[in-house]
């Protein structure tokens, strides 16, 4: 039993599909926490609920034919049944409040750990209620004893940007499994997906390329400071050959001053590839700047990030990364 | 819910109990083989439950139905009635099970189980029955809330317990449609449970037959007079009446078919002319029980037929078909009606003829006697203080008879019962000369405990003799009065009471304890209940139907029924909708809070009352400065509760541990105050 993501076939459809999304987004408006309510709940027999109907009608003949008050009764019984089933299970769901007590920021092709709150707010036993977004693994959650619960759910990204997901599918068939009551939840996460870190060169300006003169003898001039330990992708013009030549320890020669200034990751220095790739060598250089304690700063496009360092900083950048060329108020992409 | 998954461990006993409730009613009904088959399956499902077997293979499978199928051909004669079909589809539901692995399998159990359970209703309705049934369903409903949640994580009782609440919900929705949903015919004829053993009187009567009757404690019969319930001596039932003897059984005169061609059959309860209106007319209403034989039973004189029920030339009554249900009839009888005052000379040698051979002392004797009375009337009387002075006994355990059944009974034996007497009077009354015959039948029969209506149990089966006599008619005689007049006037259980006979072979029937009084006030009470049951819930056809809502609610038309039945069902729904989605917030308090509030009271009455808007902190604090000796008591109470609202998040095991504890530190507080006291 698919959950109906795309209703009727309506994918099928462009624009009745974007006048449902229209309507559904307008029905359920987006927010960080949503309390379910006969507006957002739907509800509809499952295909068990129509097998449930088949065998009263089976019933019926069998009391018809053989006139027998007892299987009458029965089958009402079971046929009063049915009404009491949607209402239970109606009341399943309503009263439910999700909020998004936290939400992780990924890399693309990770999985985006999102927290939720799930409180009741009355004092009613609730249990089996399922989540899942499309292309996450379902969870379920009961609120029994308790008044509120965590869940974790994982979602996996394909896409750099804001996280914006689908609506994430709530539903249950408690008691019977005859009926199931859903709801389309358009949570407001805060959560971002940046680029994919993929190694590359080092995307700075080149310490003597496309400098001032001044600057060139400045940096040349600068007092060494200390040695660091040779790390992939560092300039070999930094390398402290003579060092090396005594040693045989490969190290990078450390500036004291400005030095820091021309670890400007630049979008526009990423050889090679589309957009996207070079989104992510520089997310790969920022993770490893950081890593090694550098200083660093970002240039993209019209956009310049101080240098600095720190987790902070850092999250700074990827956001700045992630959220590159993206309209901010643009709806999902996904729905 | 994924249907592929496998049946969760704690689901299958739940399925396995429904099994086994809806196969335990058929288990006296179906045939041993078949019953080895069903037991054999469950076994081996249980097993594969517990690891010691593998599932079955297709090949398997496919011979575990043919055999089935077998063992059903064989097990019964008659492929097309109620039994086969029934157990083709128990065998059906047992097979599912076997297979049943996956949860789509499982329900599939549990749907067909839905539809197996009110089998059994085919066969018996009765409240006993009624109240197997609902709670099957509610064990087969909480079965399928068991499969249908892919972990169970909450309690068993939580479940039950929302089914049973759902359940008492839809009664009154039941209720509604059960009254008020017209009543159609069957769509397509369909076989009836038959192969039941037939009860009452059987076409034939030998000696022995209706002595063996005599030890049932079955209801033959319930009857409602309009006015009070006559005397009941004076009711004998007829049923049958036997003309034709071989020397040893006595027969029905003409073929069953025959008589129902030449029965008359009335357009609707017509009356046969007769007398008006007068004292010796009898108005009822009989609640048939199924006989799975043809014939019906009326007080003597039987005046009215019906389309249903037709009167035979000897004014016996009979069915259109066998009497496979409950039915009910209305008759009425004449006590003073002259039955065939002019006798048609066919019928008249058929009632006088005897065996040529055999009973010649008897027959010698009859002749002899005939000769020294004045009239044939005389000659009756006379035979009768016979019987009244000679040594005869009534008994249910008479001796068995040789060839000539007649002499040996007259002369030597004279011991036994109503047919013994029966029979004998009509062979001397024919070895005589004048006209006479057996009937069949019941006699007398037990007030219910409100007295408004008659039960008439097996054990009042009776047979007496009728003599034909000029200008009057046939005139019923009965000899088995002469002999044990309490028969007549008590009932049998008197009559073989010196004998302690009476129901010997049924020791736990509750009509053996007659004597009891709480006993038998007990047993009429149930079958006055069991009575209305019948009349009310099971006799409710398209008839009762209408005659009910045309005079309790006065809805007459069709449309008027349909507008009602409606507006009950969107009331119901409305009902029901608002019952259980309001807010239950201002009714029940977390449990925690509840607890907390008790604590509360308890300082109260102590002293300290909780100020209003006071945290609980502050309270512990000011509580503890008046009893410092529970200090320890207070603040373990105030943190419990503290911890379990604002706490963090805990599994529902955590949280159980944890209100118990609370709950056991404020019993120590209450016993503590308790004893300072």
């Amino acid at each position: 039993m698919e959950p109906d993501f795309q209703p009727f076939g309506l994918h099928r459809f462009p624009r009745l599909k974007a006048s449902y999304n229209r309507w559904m987004n307008k029905r359920l408006p987006e927010s960080s926490e949503i309390t379910l309510t006969q507006r957002r709940i739907f509800i509809l027999p499952t295909r068990l609920g129509l097998l449930f109907g088949a065998v009263l009608i089976l019933l019926l003949l069998m009391a018809i034919n053989y006139q027998n008050s007892m299987i009458f009764a029965y089958t009402f019984l079971l046929a009063s049944l049915f009404p009491v089933v949607i209402i239970f299970t109606f009341r399943n769901l309503s009263g439910v409040t999700i909020r998004v007590s936290s939400c992780s920021s990924v890399f693309v092709g990770e999985s985006a750990r999102i927290d939720l709150t799930i409180s009741r707010t009355d004092l009613r036993q609730r249990q089996q209620l399922h989540f899942r977004w499309k292309t996450s693994s379902q969870v379920t959650a009961n609120l029994v004893e308790n008044d509120q619960r965590q869940i974790e759910l994982y979602l996996p990204t394909i896409r750099r940007g804001p996280l914006k997901p689908d609506r994430l599918y709530l539903h249950t068939g408690y008691p019977l499994g005859l009926i199931r009551a859903w709801s389309w939840l358009r949570l407001e996460l805060h959560g971002l997906v940046y680029p994919k870190p993929i190694e590359g060169d080092l995307p700075i300006r080149g310490i003597y390329s496309q400098e001032s003169d001044a600057r060139k003898s400045h940096t040349t001039t600068d007092e060494i400071s200390g040695l660091r330990a040779y790390v992939l992708g560092d300039t070999p013009k930094q390398i402290a050959w003579k060092s090396y030549a005594a040693t045989g320890e490969l190290n990078v020669k450390q500036f004291e001053g400005n030095e820091s200034e021309h670890l400007w990751l630049d979008l526009d220095e990423v050889r090679g590839g589309h957009l996207e790739y070079r989104l992510s060598v520089l997310c790969y250089w920022i993770l490893k700047l950081e890593a090694d304690d550098f200083k660093y700063g970002l240039r993209l496009a019209d956009q310049t990030f101080e240098l600095g360092s720190g987790p902070q900083h850092r999250d700074q950048l990827l956001s700045a990364l992630a959220l590159f060329g993206s309209d901010e108020d643009a709806e999902s992409q996904w729905i | 819910m994924d249907i592929k998954a496998v049946i969760a461990r704690s689901s299958f006993l739940w399925l396995l109990a429904c099994v086994l409730l809806i196969l335990l009613p058929h288990i006296s009904r179906l045939p041993i083989g078949l019953l080895a088959g069903y037991s054999f399956c469950l076994i081996w499902r249980t097993l594969i439950h517990y690891g010691k077997a593998r599932m079955p293979r297709a090949p398997i499978k496919l011979a575990l139905i043919i055999i089935g199928l077998v063992v059903i051909r064989q097990g019964y004669q008659n492929l097309l009635g109620v039994e086969p079909a029934a157990a083709f589809v128990l065998l059906a539901f047992v097979f599912k099970f076997l297979e049943a692995q996956r949860i789509r399998d499982g329900l599939l159990v549990i749907f067909l189980g839905y539809f197996c359970l009110p089998i059994t209703f085919l066969f018996s309705q009765s409240i006993v029955m009624t109240l197997y049934v609902l709670i099957s369903l509610a064990v087969i409903t909480t079965a399928l809330v068991k499969i249908v949640k892919p972990v169970d994580q909450a309690s068993g009782w939580l479940d039950i317990k929302q089914v049973s609440q759902m359940f008492l919900s839809a009664v009154p929705l039941m209720l509604v449609l059960f009254v008020l949903v017209p009543r159609i015919g069957p769509l397509w004829s369909v076989p009836l449970p038959s192969g039941h053993a037939k009860t009452g009187p059987s076409d034939s009567m030998s000696p022995g037959d209706i002595a063996s009757l005599a030890q049932s404690d079955e209801l033959a019969f319930r009857v409602e007079f309009e006015g009070p319930v006559p005397d009941t001596k004076t009711l004998y039932w007829r049923g049958l009446v036997f003309s034709s003897f071989d020397g040893r059984t006595w027969r029905t005169g003409s073929p069953q078919e025959q008589q129902r061609r030449s029965a008359i059959w009335g357009k609707k309860n017509s009356v046969l002319g007769g007398p008006p209106v007068s004292s010796d007319v009898q108005n009822y209403h009989i609640t048939f029980e199924p006989s799975h034989q043809p014939w019906l039973y009326a007080l003597d004189y039987p005046v009215t037929s019906s389309s249903t029920v037709g009167l035979t030339a000897e004014y016996t009554l009979l069915a259109k078909g066998l009497m496979d249900k409950r039915s009910r009839y209305a008759m009425r009888s004449s006590s003073t009606w002259i039955i065939d005052p002019i006798l048609d000379p066919a019928v008249r040698k058929h009632n006088l003829t005897i065996p040529n051979s055999g009973n010649t002392r008897a027959k010698k004797f009859a002749v002899n006697r005939r000769s020294k009375s004045t009239n044939d009337q005389q000659f009756v009387d006379e035979i009768l203080s016979y019987y009244h002075q000679q040594p005869f006994y009534y008994s249910l355990k008479p001796p068995r008879l040789g060839k000539h059944s007649i002499d040996e009974f007259i002369f030597e034996t004279r011991k036994g019962f109503c047919e013994h007497y029966a029979g004998s009077f009509v062979f001397l009354m024919r070895a005589a000369g004048i006209p006479a015959r057996v009937v069949a039948g019941y006699q007398g029969g037990e007030k219910s405990s409100e007295g408004d209506y008659l039960l008439v149990h097996q054990f009042d089966a009776h047979a007496w003799a009728e003599v034909w006599l000029p200008n009057r008619g046939w005139v019923r005689v009965d000899p088995t009065a002469q002999v044990a007049p309490e028969r007549i006037e008590y009932g049998i259980e008197e009559a073989t009471a010196y004998e302690n006979s009476f129901l010997s072979d049924s020791p736990f029937s509750l009509l053996r304890y007659r004597n009891n009084r709480w006993l038998s006030q007990l047993r009429l009470k149930l079958d006055a209940i069991e009575y209305d049951w019948n009349r009310w819930v099971l006799g409710y056809n398209a008839n009762r139907q209408s005659d009910f809502l045309k005079n309790y609610f006065g809805l007459v038309s069709s449309e008027e029924k349909t507008r009602v039945l409606i507006v009950s069902v969107i009331l119901f729904l409305i009902v029901v909708t608002v019952a259980f989605t309001r807010k239950e917030e201002s009714k029940k308090l977390q449990k925690c809070d509840q607890l907390y509030l008790k604590f509360c009271r308890l300082m109260d009455k102590r002293g300290i009352a909780r100020g209003a808007g006071e945290g609980a902190k502050d309270y512990s604090l000011r509580l503890i400065d008046r009893f410092p000796s529970e200090a320890n008591r207070i603040s373990t109470i105030t943190n419990l509760y503290n911890y379990l609202n604002y706490g963090p998040n805990m599994e529902d095991q955590e949280r159980k541990r944890i209100l118990k504890r609370l709950s056991n530190e404020i019993t120590g507080i209450r016993l503590s105050s308790s004893r300072t006291k």
